[in-house]
């Protein structure tokens, strides 16, 4: 009742008002026919805050968003199951999720009566052209009354996020070297079987064949084990991302960071389809806790890389956080999307280049993105400085589309690896 | 939100349908309210529903095609006015419905007569004057208008209820008798069914509609009905509307009002002020229907001049009644002190008088004779010494219903001791003589050529009276409008067109006015003329025969009459104005205005008396003691009556209880009873133990639970109170055993008072886990003695929770 009465509207608190002055002056008059209606306007919300704060609604809430991760511009279903739990059916109910306004309006439904125990499903689209992981809910529940003198909100708890990846362009197939044969694809290769030194063992699973139990380690370990058919020999792939601040130009969705992050979320998924394991590095160092990808095999993998690639946002930090570059075990492909290329940071781009085996770039023409026009007939000086620095490197401007770039960076990578096949490319620069 | 945004393109019903209907229907019954106005509400309600009818139509329509907002009432007013043209002025209409400038004249004619005719007649203003209808249609009009316009064009609701709240109060104003409650009752419904549906309309468009059905497919935007809002849109307003009905009754009001009204000036103690019969003298004239208002039994052979008030001071705007001083010891009860200037040697005789005033008649002057002897009258009334006229001393004291008996003189003045009158004395010559400073010249210089010639007061007196009645050529009229300031007396008295034409008041008020200028004290009586014989003593005055007549003062005689009004009124003069001492008087009057009306009379009083005065005048302590003592018992023993029959009902369980298996049931139900007092929910259909189980669940920690009452952490739960679980225990094995093995109960059965310790402990245990608020419900309200089963449409909150939450399930309440 008190929660009610706070929550009067501003037309209840002007009823009550009214009322109580009419009825004051009707006392003082002696007009009793002033007098009921003062008594009316001023009982009208007290019984209406009395009846709303009377009711107890009691809702259980189950939300379910599909698919939890959307490739920007395309619809996610999101989809509340509401029940009544309480004992009374309820009023009609205003329900409002809330959700950021880059996925639209929020959504608004009016629920018809429900009798108890009975379960209303309400399921809205929920887009954005942004990426970005963003919370869904909470879902706010308005009790509604008759006059409009009461505006009583509740709002449930549990929220939902939604992960806007960035959109992924597929790219066309060419020479990656995780080695540095230069003798085409680098898939991961089957595991002989019959090798019982080099035997690795997991646990059982269900579906796993009989014959494949290690008897031997599932004595030693008290559980079933099973032999590993496949070498967790990995072709590993590192994924560089510059996303300082001063290395792009642009605001908001038409920044050159943008264009990088939709390049690098491409890449990644190609790498992912090229059968590589990847990992995220970004200027401040790597994502996801440091840990190579685990393969598990489908596209679903590349989720938790284009999670954080939806939540990549530009950084402050003026140099590159390079301790990654001192984990073992990182050499191999080194792929790059980096803007400006300032002079303080070519020591960190060489280190980068010594530790891998083959190290890409795509260098973004991040002028431009800063406002100018014309299209200078000179690469953008970031790509000399990789390129001088043993890197192979194409420029990409707003208008290139990525498919063409990586194209152009597979010709270049052809010809670095033909020019020097064996040694490292350094100077390799034409 | 408004019709526009539901963009078909075809028309359809606009959302405001169903409000514009009903805003049309709430104005016309709020117009219901106007109907003491008039003697025949129909002839302005039958208009006006055309009126509303037509808006309504006029604004769907319109709104339907999607006009704007002042387009709509553009077009209203037009249709209107083509309507009310054919309706009120056809016949100066061009093809008897566009306007043309001599309909627009003849209604605006109209419209003047009416507004003078408001001003002139007291409500209810009789069919004689049909212009009035015309007034209130186009006030009501204007009203509907604004009120469609509000509520429908810019879908404000609660702004609609200012016109019609302007309405509304109109007549609570300007009618003593205010408005009947079933009008305020149906006005106010249909005005919360408007609010209600319009807020229905703008939650519905609030979001996507979810209908009932139970299906899992999004329909999207299928058809949610309004009907749960309806529905506690009607529980909401029938209860504010049987409220606000009931809250005269309840809230009391000062019913004279606390703001003194603004009379002449108090001078010392005593001072009344008291409210001017004059002013409603006309209306009560020319009401319709001619009321009984005195029904008086004589001995008097004709009763007549029944004297109500003495109007004696006039102060240029009006005569009014002045200052009364009544003290404590001038109530009326027994002799009344002799009439000033009543000479003992005059003729006179006593005549009894007994008086019944109808109920209609509420006024706070009493009708008596002049002089009154002797009087007794049921209640505070008291006389002024100077006037004898009597007035109520107590608030609200009127005389409706009112029976008294008097005894009054019947005093015949001889015409010698008139012209012998000498001079009178001061005390009566310096205020009865007393003239406003702007009364204008011309009114003196008319008495003085009237009078000319003449030397005595009294003869000044009588050529004045016969100046009035015969050779001034005045016409009786009810025409003019009521007053008696200079300005009318003036205009009253001119020989121009609309000159010498009125009726008593302004004679009585023109003669005490020129009997002062030429130094005769005078005064205007106001009473009833005569009374109707209808039986052999029995006499009945209406309102038609109220009256007013000037009294001068003559030293040896006191206050005489006069009678200035011409004879078609008053057909006679007192005798010893004429000469002679025949005063046979016809006794049947003329009925000045026709029609019937209902009854409206007196004055509203707005008095303030010094309670130094008087000071024992509140005597009425006594009964309203009792009643208040009664009332008081009452309520304590209706907020006593749950608890204590809870408390029967516990003690005749146990004593009804006689066999251990009687024994184990009472006290189970006893901890049922218990558990439902607590507003716990309580499953008969489940088995005993899982009841139990159930109940444990709620155990407190007996005495550990004040601090906070609604914060209950781990302190629930069997564990809580292990004595009481195990006490529960036991109890449901005897159940069990009573129920599904009586064989053995006998032998194994316990004894009443173990089972009465543990019930005590199980409920003990039950009390402490509950919130403060169940456990003063349940000792206020037990909710057992109601339910056997269902509490559960009073939605309270069950403190056992029963379901576990899932992960994912997300709960508000």
């Amino acid at each position: 009742m008190r929660e009610a009465l706070a929550a009067m509207t501003t037309r209840g608190r002007a009823f009550v008002a009214a009322g109580i002055t009419t009825l004051v002056c009707a006392v003082a008059l002696g007009q009793e026919d002033l007098l009921r209606v003062g008594a009316l306007l001023a009982s009208l919300p007290l019984l209406t805050a009395f009846f709303v704060g009377r009711s107890r609604y009691r809702l259980g809430l189950v939300r379910s968003v599909t698919p939890t991760q959307v490739t920007a511009g395309n619809e996610a279903r999101v989809r509340l199951e509401l029940t009544n739990d309480g004992r009374l059916p309820t009023g009609l109910l205003l329900l409002e999720d809330q959700v950021p306004y880059v996925l639209g309006s929020r959504p608004r439904f009016v629920v018809d009566r429900m009798a108890t125990g009975r379960k209303r499903t309400v399921t809205y689209v929920a887009r954005s052209e942004v990426r970005g992981k963003f919370t869904v809910g909470p879902l706010s529940v308005r009790v509604s009354d008759p006059f409009g003198l009461v505006e009583l909100n509740r709002t449930f708890s549990s929220t939902t996020s939604l992960v806007v990846v960035p959109r992924v362009h597929p790219l066309p197939p060419i020479p990656l070297s995780g080695a540095w044969t230069g003798s085409g694809d680098n898939r991961p290769r089957a595991f002989a079987t019959g090798s019982a030194e080099d035997v690795t063992v997991r646990e059982y699973r269900q579906g796993d064949d009989l014959r494949r139990v290690h008897w031997r380690s599932s004595a030693r370990v008290g559980e079933l084990m099973v032999r590993r058919e496949e070498q967790p020999w990995q072709s590993r792939a590192t994924l560089f991302l510059d996303n300082r601040a001063l290395a792009h130009r642009g605001r908001g969705v038409a920044s050159s960071l943008e264009q990088a992050v939709t390049a690098a979320a491409s890449i990644v998924v190609h790498l992912v389809q090229r059968g590589f394991t990847v990992r995220l590095v970004t200027a401040t160092g790597e994502e996801q806790g440091g840990s190579w990808h685990e393969r598990g095999g489908g596209a679903g993998e590349t989720a938790p890389l284009l999670e954080s690639l939806a939540v990549v946002t530009h950084t402050e930090r003026r140099d590159l956080d390079t301790r990654w570059l001192q984990d073992p075990g990182h050499s191999g492909l080194l792929v790059a999307v980096v803007g400006a290329v300032a002079e303080h940071d070519t020591a960190a781009f060489t280190r980068m280049r010594h530790t891998a085996a083959t190290a890409m770039a795509i260098t973004l023409d991040v002028e431009a993105w800063g406002g100018r026009l014309s299209v200078p007939e000179r690469e953008p000086v970031g790509v000399t400085r990789l390129r001088s620095h043993g890197w192979q490197t194409v420029a990409a401007g707003p208008s290139t589309p990525l498919s063409s770039a990586w194209q152009e960076l597979g010709l270049s990578s052809a010809t670095v690896a033909r020019r020097a096949p064996g040694t490292a490319p350094i100077g390799g620069a034409t | 939100m408004n019709a526009r945004s539901v963009s078909l393109p075809r028309l359809t019903w606009p959302a405001t349908t169903m409000p514009s209907l009903l805003a049309a229907l709430t104005t016309w019954v709020a117009l219901w309210s106007w109907a003491g106005f008039v003697e025949s509400p129909s002839h302005y309600l039958l208009p006006m529903l055309g009126v509303v009818i037509l808006i309504a139509a006029t604004g769907t329509m319109l709104r339907a095609a999607r006009q704007g907002t002042v387009m709509v009432v553009v077009c209203q007013l037009a249709v209107l006015s083509l309507w009310l043209t054919h309706h009120w002025a056809a016949d100066a209409a061009l093809g008897g419905w566009l306007p043309t400038p001599a309909s627009v004249q003849e209604v605006f004619a109209d419209l003047g007569t009416g507004v003078s005719a408001s001003h002139t007649y007291q409500a209810p203003v009789s069919d004689s004057v049909p212009q009035i209808s015309t007034l209130l249609v186009t006030a009501g009009t204007v009203v509907a208008v604004l009120v469609d316009f509000l509520a429908c064009g810019l879908r404000r609701v609660p702004l609609a209820g200012l016109p019609l709240l302007a309405l509304y109060t109109a007549p609570v104003s300007i009618l003593t008798q205010g408005v009947p409650w079933w009008v305020f009752g149906v006005t106010a419904m249909s005005f919360l069914a408007l609010l209600a549906t319009d807020e229905g309309l703008r939650l519905l468009s609030w979001g996507r509609r979810v209908p009932r059905g139970d299906s899992l497919l999004d329909t999207g935007g299928g058809a949610v009905s309004a009907e749960s809002i309806r529905s506690s849109a009607r529980r909401i307003g029938l209860t504010a509307t049987g409220l606000a009905l009931v809250a005269p009754v309840v809230i009391p009001t000062f019913s004279g009002g606390l703001l003194p009204g603004n009379g002449p000036g108090g001078n010392g103690g005593g001072a009344v002020n008291i409210s001017n019969p004059l002013v409603n003298l006309k209306r009560d004239l020319v009401r319709g229907r001619n009321q009984e208002l005195v029904t008086v039994t004589t001995d008097a052979p004709d009763p007549s001049y029944l004297r109500i008030s003495v109007l004696d001071s006039f102060t240029g705007g009006a005569w009014e009644p002045s200052n009364r001083s009544i003290p404590p010891e001038n109530r009326a009860e027994g002799t009344v002190p002799p009439p000033p200037g009543l000479d003992p040697a005059v003729p006179r005789r006593e005549v009894r008088y007994s008086l019944a005033v109808s109920g209609s008649f509420a006024s706070t002057w009493l009708p008596t004779p002049y002089p009154v002897r002797s009087i007794n009258v049921p209640g505070d009334w008291r006389y002024d010494t100077r006037t004898l006229d009597f007035v109520s001393a107590d608030d609200g004291v009127t005389t409706a219903g009112l029976h008294y008996s008097l005894t009054a003189l019947d005093v015949t003045p001889r015409v010698e001791d008139l012209l012998a009158a000498p001079a009178a004395p001061d005390s009566i010559y310096t205020p009865y003589t007393a003239l406003p400073d702007n009364l204008p010249p011309r009114v003196k210089d008319l008495a003085r050529r009237v009078t000319d010639g003449l030397t005595t007061k009294f003869e000044q007196a009588v050529r004045l009276q016969r100046w009035f009645r015969e050779d001034g050529a005045f016409t009786y009229s009810l025409t003019p409008a009521a007053g008696t300031g200079s300005d009318d007396l003036l205009a009253f008295l001119s020989n121009g067109p609309g000159g010498r034409v009125g009726y008593c008041e302004q004679f009585a008020a023109a003669m005490a006015v020129m009997g002062r200028t030429l130094g005769i004290p005078s005064r205007v009586a106001v009473g009833f003329l005569r009374g109707r014989r209808v039986g052999p003593s029995t006499f009945v005055y209406r309102a038609h025969d109220l009256h007013a007549w000037p009294e001068m003062y003559f030293s040896g005689v006191g206050w005489v009459r006069f009678e200035p009004t011409p004879g078609d009124r008053a057909s006679t003069v007192p005798g010893y104005t004429a000469g002679q001492a025949d005063t046979a008087q016809p006794t049947q009057l003329p009925s000045p205005a026709p029609g019937s009306t209902q009854p409206q009379t007196g004055p509203q009083n707005r008095r303030r008396l010094d309670p130094g005065v008087i000071g024992g005048s509140d005597t009425s302590g006594g009964g309203g003691i009792w009643a208040t003592v009664l009332a008081i018992v009452a309520v304590v023993g209706l907020l006593l009556a749950p608890g204590l029959g809870r408390a029967v009902l516990r003690r005749r369980r146990w004593a009804s209880a006689d066999s251990p298996g009687e024994v184990a049931e009472a006290g189970w139900r006893e901890v049922r009873d218990t558990a439902l007092d607590l507003r716990m929910s309580w499953d008969d259909s489940v088995t005993l133990r899982t009841a139990a189980k159930r109940a444990a669940a709620a155990f407190g920690r007996p005495g550990a639970d004040d601090s906070n009452g609604h914060v209950r952490g781990g302190e629930r739960g069997a564990a809580a109170s292990p004595e009481a679980a195990h006490a529960l225990e036991r109890l449901v094995r005897d159940v069990e055993r009573a129920r599904y093995a009586p064989a053995s109960v006998a032998a194994t059965g316990r004894d009443a008072r173990e089972v009465a310790v543990d019930v005590a402990v199980c409920c003990e245990a039950l009390r402490a886990g509950a919130t403060k608020k169940h456990r003063r419900a349940a000792i206020w309200l037990p909710a057992s003695l109601v339910r056997n089963g269902g509490w559960r449409s009073l939605g309270l909150r069950r403190p056992v929770e029963e379901v576990a939450f899932d992960a994912g399930v997300d709960r508000a309440s």
